[in-house]
């Protein structure tokens, strides 16, 4: 035997060895240490039909339940951007800290531990802008669903997920922020505590401004990649609609900036400056004063959280006088080249009538009347167009009735019934110069937009739409509503750019433009009756004269002081608005040659 | 015989192949295979936590298949050497063994609380991996002939075989001291070893164990964890609770090859310790019926090459062998599943590392280089005498 001759070989003989005889190992051992390893095999096979046959379901429910996330939507909103996708009003991620004290246990303790709040509070205060014993106050003594703070910013929320303390539980949820401030607040609202919007687009477009969200829940990795077993179709579609808006933000800012200016000034109640494309309608600026700041509402009254160039009426005083003219070319009554005799003083029914300077004309073309604003041209010129038909035409303009906008809470004008207007003679000869009915600043913007595009009415309005991530929506299309032949407007125009040429309008007046404009000075009635000291004055342009693009209105309300006229306190507003509004529309001047003289000059 | 002696391969081979007993040419064959399903097996597991810890999803393959190769190489040369020569190899190599998992206890690298490794330049060595087969040989050397041999001999094997599971122990590496224990217990079993004496050993190692366990904090955490997992899933039964999920989801028929859940960071060592809990959730309860089943079939084999060995030596080795790669793979499920306290043992030939799958091959050589010698045909002569016989 082999074997019997290797261990010879490895071991001396010994001669007190006794003689063993060579026994093979016993067969029936080896099947035994086979069998115990079957047997090993046998019981996995039970263990593995019970976990895996048996209890499958229910460790699979638990696997599947430590593997999903499910995210629930948070009843996030849509962005607001201006026409250059610049943010108005977004949604950013808070997060609000919660604490329960009955778990809490830092990383690497016993699970069993019960950690003090005082410890607790000792990590957090390092990173909330809390201290140790604020915090351990509001803990108080309850055993869990304490506040501790909101508005934590994510970076700080990771912090705290960082250290990995049980018992805190961060909730995330989104909070409206406007970056602008103040510029936007009376155009787009705000929202409040609860996220119910209060002004604004944030109220009028409420329901396109819920974003759309879902449920979602995955399969995980633990790192948190995404699995793509069970996913239902579109789970991973992120709504990122914006709502776009025809407002210009950085017009919009100047706007507002140097009409809070000229408004503190003048200690006027308030006042509002609008730019409108004729084309179209859209709103370009959009602003008033004062208003209030949409991301700390709480410090303002109330009363300020409306749009009062949309939902407030004035009487427009001289600034209506072009639009009566053109009624009056419309209809044919007045020859263009034709001449009124202003003397001055009109008695209609009783009624003194005077011109603003108090100032006799004399015989004056209507270039001249504009210039100097004639009270009196206005009535006598008026007078070719009778009444019934006169009332018609103003209603034709939509005086009374809510103009088709998306502005939130626009409101109609009012004018008086067609009976009153028609018999009392006093009506029409205040119409004539902007008296006597009352009507919005949009309104009045909306028809001045009427002479500058060739007479057709447009529909104001400061959204362009819904539109996907960066890309911005396009130009309002035109519906066309024809009033007026484009011939009588053409000749409007050219007696309103006299007016900036040699009468009131002087002040915006710019090299190498051409620009058409009308101030107003009206007068405010309280309780019936025209206070002489409360004023209203206002400036409408529109620019370029030859082919305008845009109509640029500026209204500020009660200035103080005997030299508040539409010429010094409208007027200065309205030429920092033009001035920017040329650059940065990139208006090319009317006459080349003018601004090459200029600039030699 | 002309076309034996041209074709190249069969040079390499100990024997021709027309005269490899079934069992040895059917256990190559389930050897190539279990390695090549294990690869599948590792490459499942472990690409998803290579790709993002290592940047390359093939890491773990890569190495794998590199070390596959070294370990084939040392198969083939297990086959191609005679028993004689291991046994005569065993004593030193097991003594050398000893030293080195010594040193382990000194100046090696400590992982998860354990130290057992060597870390020589490049390489890692795990004494208490590469230390089973020359164990399995000299306790053949040992118990073929308990009878015939002194007492003294007796006694110094058996306190060098106890220090080592001592020294395995103080590493600690329980689970490897255990499959050593059971190993030598076995073997002794086996090779017909009065039963009195092996209940009084069973009954103190098991008393060595527990003693082990309670005093050892990390052991014993890992066995408290065992008995309950769920009591505390985030902390110390986290790994099997982890386990448990990912076996628990296959179901019957599993999740798919690639599918499995858990492997994606839930489940910690994924790649060795915890590598049949990735493989039960992507084949279920079928996958791992077919796996046992095959365990099962491999072991069978190892009992035939047993029972047809002449000599005692070889048949211990034979059955030893098995109870090496199957007992290890059992422990390795019953870990896996839940049965057996937490503690790292691979999976043989299917579990990342290049000591475990060196150690393994050798096993399986040894178990195949048995079958052959039992032929009779290769023992006492050099190769090329039985070559030129039969030309």
């Amino acid at each position: 035997m082999p074997v019997r001759k290797a261990r010879s070989s490895r071991r001396p003989r010994r001669k007190r060895q006794p003689v063993v005889p060579f026994q093979l190992v016993p067969a029936n051992r080896v099947r035994a240490v086979f069998a115990v390893l079957c047997l090993g095999l046998v019981g996995l096979s039970g263990r593995m039909a019970w976990l895996q046959v048996l209890k499958s379901s229910e460790l699979e429910a638990r696997a599947r339940a430590v593997q999903t996330k499910r995210t629930q939507p948070l009843g996030t909103r849509r962005s607001i951007v201006d026409r250059n996708g610049r943010l108005v009003a977004l949604d950013e991620q808070r997060y609000r800290l919660w604490a329960h004290p009955r778990y809490f246990n830092f990383p690497g303790d016993d699970p069993d531990l019960l950690r003090k709040p005082i410890e607790v509070a000792r990590k957090l205060s390092g990173i909330l802008p809390i201290s140790m014993g604020q915090l351990v106050d509001r803990f108080g003594d309850r055993a869990s669903g304490v506040k501790l703070v909101e508005g934590l910013n994510s970076e700080t929320a990771a912090e705290i997920r960082g250290l990995g303390i049980s018992g805190l539980d961060l909730e995330p949820y989104p909070q409206r922020v406007y970056p602008q401030g103040q510029i936007f607040a009376n155009v787009v609202g705000f929202l409040n505590q609860d996220r119910v919007p209060q002004a604004g687009l944030e109220q009028s477009r409420h329901e396109e401004l819920l974003r759309f969200e879902q449920p979602r829940s995955m399969r995980l990795g633990k790192d948190g990649t995404p699995l793509p077993d069970d996913l239902a179709p579109g789970v991973f579609y992120e709504d990122n609609l914006s709502l776009q808006l025809t407002l210009d933000a950085r017009l919009q800012e100047l706007a507002s900036k140097v009409l809070t200016r000229q408004v503190a000034k003048w200690k006027a109640k308030k006042g509002a400056a609008i730019v409108m494309d004729v084309v179209n309608g859209e709103l370009l600026v959009l602003a008033s004063t004062p208003t209030y700041d949409p991301n700390k509402y709480w410090e303002f009254q109330p009363s300020l959280f409306r749009e009062w160039s949309v939902q407030d009426l004035f009487e427009p005083g001289s600034t209506f006088k072009p639009i009566n003219l053109a009624l009056a070319l419309q209809e044919g009554v007045i020859n263009p080249e034709g001449k009124v005799y202003d003397n001055g003083k009109l008695n209609i029914g009783g009624w003194p009538i005077y011109n603003n300077d108090r100032q006799v004309h004399g015989l004056i073309d209507f270039p001249k009347l504009l210039q100097v604003s004639s009270n009196i041209g206005m009535v006598k010129t008026m007078r070719h167009l009778e009444a019934s038909i006169y009332w018609d035409w103003l209603q034709k303009l939509g005086l009374d009735e809510r103009p088709d906008t998306d502005l939130p809470g626009a409101v109609a004008g009012q004018l008086k019934n067609k009976d009153e207007f028609v018999h009392h003679p006093i009506e029409p000869a205040t119409a004539a110069f902007g008296q006597g009915f009352s009507l919005t600043p949009l309104k009045l913007a909306q028809l001045h937009a009427l002479i500058a595009n060739g007479g057709h009415l447009v529909s104001p309005h400061i959204t362009r739409g819904l539109r996907a991530g960066n890309s911005l929506a396009p130009r309002g299309s035109v519906r066309k509503n024809v009033l007026l032949r484009p011939d009588v407007t053409r000749t409007v125009r050219n007696w309103m750019e006299s007016v900036v040429e040699k009468g009131s309008g002087m002040g915006v007046k710019t090299p190498g433009y051409r620009i058409g404009g009308k101030t107003g000075t009206a007068q405010k009635a309280r309780n019936g009756i025209y206070q002489p000291d409360l004023k209203v004055c206002s400036f409408i342009a529109s620019l370029p004269a030859d082919r305008p693009r845009y109509v640029v209105l500026v209204v500020v309300d009660e200035p103080k002081g005997n030299n508040a006229f539409g010429s010094t306190v409208a007027v200065p507003v309205a030429k920092q608005i033009i001035d920017a509004l040329l650059v940065l529309e990139k208006i090319p001047p009317s006459n080349y040659q003018a601004k090459f003289n200029a600039a030699k000059i | 015989m002309k076309k034996l002696k041209n074709s190249l391969w069969q040079r390499f081979l100990p024997l021709p192949w027309e005269f490899w007993p079934a069992e040895s040419r059917l256990l190559i064959a389930l050897v190539g295979f279990w390695c090549l399903a294990g690869l599948l097996i590792l490459g499942s597991s472990s690409w998803w936590v290579a790709s993002r810890e290592m940047g390359d999803g093939a890491y773990y393959i890569k190495r794998q298949l590199l070390w596959m190769t070294a370990s084939w190489s040392l198969f083939f040369l297990t086959i191609s050497t005679r028993l004689r020569t291991w046994l005569k190899l065993a004593g030193p190599g097991l003594l050398i063994g000893c030293l080195l998992i010594g040193l382990t206890l000194i100046a090696g690298s400590t992982v998860n609380g354990a130290s057992r490794w060597l870390i020589i330049g490049p390489l890692q060595i795990q004494p208490s991996e590469l230390i089973k087969p020359f164990t399995l040989l000299q306790a053949a050397n040992l118990f073929a002939h308990w009878k015939r041999i002194t007492n003294d001999q007796k006694f110094i094997w058996l306190v060098i075989f106890l220090a080592l599971i001592g020294m395995i122990l103080k590493q600690p590496n329980l689970s490897t001291a255990a499959l050593i224990g059971i190993l030598l217990w076995l073997i002794a079993f086996a090779s017909g070893v009065r039963i009195n004496g092996l209940f009084a050993t069973a009954l103190a190692g098991g008393i060595i164990g527990t003693t082990s366990i309670l005093f050892n904090e990390y052991q014993r955490l890992r066995v408290i964890s065992f008995i309950d997992p769920w009591k505390d899933p985030q902390g110390n039964g986290y790994q099997l609770v982890q386990s448990l999920l990912a076996i628990g989801s296959g179901g019957w028929f599993g999740e798919g090859y690639g599918l499995s859940t858990q492997k994606l960071q839930y489940l910690p060592i994924q790649s060795t310790d915890f590598i049949y809990a990735v493989f039960a959730e992507e084949f279920g309860f079928v996958g791992s019926m077919m796996l046992l089943i095959f365990l099962m079939l491999v072991g069978f084999m190892g009992l035939r090459v047993a029972l047809r060995c002449q000599s005692n030596q070889s048949r211990l080795i034979a059955i030893g062998s098995i109870t090496l790669l199957v007992g290890q793979a059992i422990m390795n499920i019953a870990v896996a599943a839940g049965v057996m306290p937490t503690t790292g043992l691979p999976f043989p030939l299917v579990s990342y590392g290049g000591n475990s799958l060196i150690a393994s091959l050798i096993i399986a050589g040894l178990l195949i280089r048995c079958s052959l010698e039992s032929t009779g045909l290769i023992e006492e002569r050099p190769l090329r005498k039985i070559r030129a016989q039969m030309v």
